[in-house]
């Protein structure tokens, strides 16, 4: 009986330090409270792929937190959060679900700010989001006709401003 | 039936082209065209990929200090073998995930150790290329 309490206790005593050290652990320079579960090694890390919604992806971390998993999109530019950066986050994200990772939030860090965004549980909304972006890509995929957004400082940063007929630059 | 199918896959598309087509849809339609980016555009894509590099060792270093990222590189294959270990099985298996916290808690010290004392990096890398193989196989094994 003796024994058995024992082993009880020891247990119960390694659990609770596990669960101290995991919550105590990984407040990485991010400021992220979580553990690393994945991360984008390069070229030969394959992305994720979401079937239902025919979109594919890699964000740059997932990290599993407190309240779902969180996906990391790094910028490595000066300057603040986009919505085209916000747009490319939510799709890696809906990618990564596509794959088995409940991707609740999405942090996306530039080299001056970085921001938290809340997603939208069912994987629907989340694609109803960036829904008219995705439209437009797969019409550019396809050769079909697509708007420009000619504006002085996108223009400049962009490319392809040599071969469009509708730049700003 | 084979042109449904290639059509089917073309449907597909990346998450860097839906966030581009927010930036300006024309942008993806000139990419596609087979316009071919500036000079500057492909100097300033390298330098991403540089920081992304840098960006990436650093969080995967700073806490995790991966024993395989230590003895063959973030890039190996190998590494690549044990990562989709720990995520697609390791993960996944009860008591899985407190292993992988444990690992994480003692790889750094194990590093250390393994730094200082070459008969322990021998074998450190002797048990972590028997768990590679065997990762190795089970992959196959499941392929199969």
């Amino acid at each position: 009986m003796i024994h058995e309490l024992l082993i009880f206790i020891a247990v119960v005593a390694v659990l609770f330090i596990v669960w101290r050290q995991r919550r105590d652990s990984l407040v990485d320079e991010l400021g992220i409270e979580g553990d690393l579960i994945w991360i984008d090694g390069g070229r030969h890390t394959k992305p994720f792929f979401n079937r239902a919604f025919k979109v594919f992806g890699k964000p740059d971390a997932l990290y599993r937190t407190r309240t779902g998993v969180l996906s990391v999109e790094y910028k490595s530019r000066n300057g603040p959060v986009f919505e085209s950066d916000v747009t490319q986050a939510f799709c890696a994200a809906l990618a990564a679900r596509g794959d088995g990772y409940r991707v609740t939030e999405v942090l996306i860090k530039t080299s001056a700010v970085q921001e938290i965004f809340k997603l939208p549980s069912s994987d629907k909304a989340l694609f109803d989001r960036i829904q008219p972006a995705v439209a437009h890509a797969r019409q550019a995929k396809f050769g079909h006709a697509v708007p420009s957004r000619p504006e002085l400082k996108k223009c400049r940063s962009c490319g392809f401003r040599g071969d469009c007929n509708d730049s700003a630059a | 039936m084979r042109q449904d199918k290639s059509k089917r896959k073309s449907e597909w598309i990346s998450a860097s082209d839906v966030g581009r087509s927010e930036f300006c849809p024309n942008s993806v339609a000139l990419k596609y065209a087979g316009a071919k980016p500036s000079r500057r555009a492909v100097a300033a894509q390298d330098r991403g990929n540089l920081k992304h590099e840098q960006f990436n060792r650093q969080i995967s270093t700073d806490k995790r200090c991966y024993v395989a990222s230590y003895l063959y590189g973030m890039e190996d294959q190998r590494t690549e073998t044990l990562r989709q270990f720990r995520d697609n099985t390791l993960d996944y298996m009860p008591g899985g995930r407190i292993l992988i916290a444990v690992y994480y808690r003692l790889s750094p010290m194990v590093i250390e150790i393994s730094k200082k004392s070459s008969w322990v990096d021998l074998v450190l890398r002797r048990i972590v290329d028997r768990l590679v193989l065997r990762a190795e196989q089970r992959g196959k094994n499941h392929d199969s």
